[in-house]
């Protein structure tokens, strides 16, 4: 073995890379034609590959779970932002409900991920009212200057 | 194999369909067997663990991400096999690859590879023959091995380099 590499390297200027990727080429691939019978025979004796497994029974049901917990999201957050535009003149926003009042469904009983996500929009919509708050105070004093 | 007839063969066979899958079969089921036998074991052995992998590629064809190529993922099932020996040590596997196949150890004759077998351990030729006998990128190589990339790209450069010195100098430093 020893000689013939050196022999081998001598007669050649491939780096050892083309060697290694020349050399696997004259080994044969262990083609035997009577093993895909025998592994056919096994498959197809395998009985109801999909009725076996897991996974068919996971992609039915964890899409429809997911978007009705994105839809369950959506309407709550858009009732919420709803509620708040819409609220009569005399309700100044610090009536507004507070945090601690939003519906937890979706955060309860679905998805860590679907969770955060309302949380989020939960801590968004806080801004929010916090901005109305300050426009609301804004506006107040404008109005008590004017009529001043 | 056609990137686009594979993934139609994949898709067919994830239907149920036995004949697409038995394309698949017939395409990897060589390439698979030389690796194995490459990797120490029995033409026998080779054969029977070529088979338990198709069967639980077919079993399993839906936990199959199309992120990867097929042969990754065949590839992957078949190392888990060798990674789970039914109690018989690698050596004993290579005694009888020396017995048994004077026809395979034909081939590996003057062969770069039945030095590297010999010189490096076996899972530094076992990444060294993915890369560059099977063509696998190092991240497909890294996912087969369950190892990190920069594990496969430092393990690649060390045995080329122990394969180059012992090309020189006919001995590993």
């Amino acid at each position: 073995m020893k000689d013939s590499n050196r022999t081998r390297t001598s007669n050649r200027s491939e780096t050892i890379e083309d060697t290694l990727r020349s050399d696997a080429q004259r080994i044969p691939a262990a083609e035997k034609p009577g093993l895909v019978a025998s592994v056919m025979q096994d498959v197809r004796a395998t009985p109801g590959r999909t009725r076996n497994h897991v996974a068919p029974v996971q992609a039915g049901w964890r899409p429809w779970l997911m978007a009705g917990a994105t839809a369950a999201a959506a309407v709550t957050v858009a009732a919420i932002v709803t509620l708040a535009l819409t609220s009569p003149v005399e309700d100044s926003p610090s009536n507004l409900p507070r945090q601690a009042s939003l519906p937890r469904i979706v955060e309860a009983r679905v998805d860590p991920v679907l969770a955060s996500r309302e949380q989020d929009l939960a801590g968004e919509l806080q801004r929010i009212r916090a901005d109305l708050d300050s426009l609301g105070r804004m506006v107040s004093i404008r109005l008590e200057s004017d009529s001043e | 194999m056609n990137p686009s007839r594979e993934a139609d063969l994949v898709d067919r066979a994830r239907k149920g369909s036995a004949d697409a899958f038995e394309q698949l079969v017939i395409h990897y089921q060589p390439r698979l067997g030389r690796y194995l036998q490459l990797r120490g074991m029995s033409r026998h052995d080779a054969d029977d663990t070529v088979q338990r992998a198709f069967l639980a590629a077919w079993r399993n064809l839906d936990s199959y991400s199309s992120n990867w190529r097929f042969s990754t993922w065949l590839f992957t099932i078949a190392q888990r096999s060798i990674e789970r020996p039914r109690g018989r040590p690698e050596s004993g596997e290579v005694e009888t690859l020396a017995g048994d196949h004077d026809e395979f150890q034909r081939h590996l004759r003057d062969n770069v590879w039945a030095a590297a077998r010999q010189h490096l351990d076996p899972e530094a030729f076992t990444a060294l023959w993915l890369h560059h006998g099977e063509g696998f990128s190092g991240a497909e190589t890294a996912r087969i091995m369950k190892r990190s990339q920069v594990w496969v790209r430092v393990g690649l450069h060390r045995s080329r380099q122990t394969l180059k010195r012992l090309l020189h100098c006919g001995e590993p430093a």
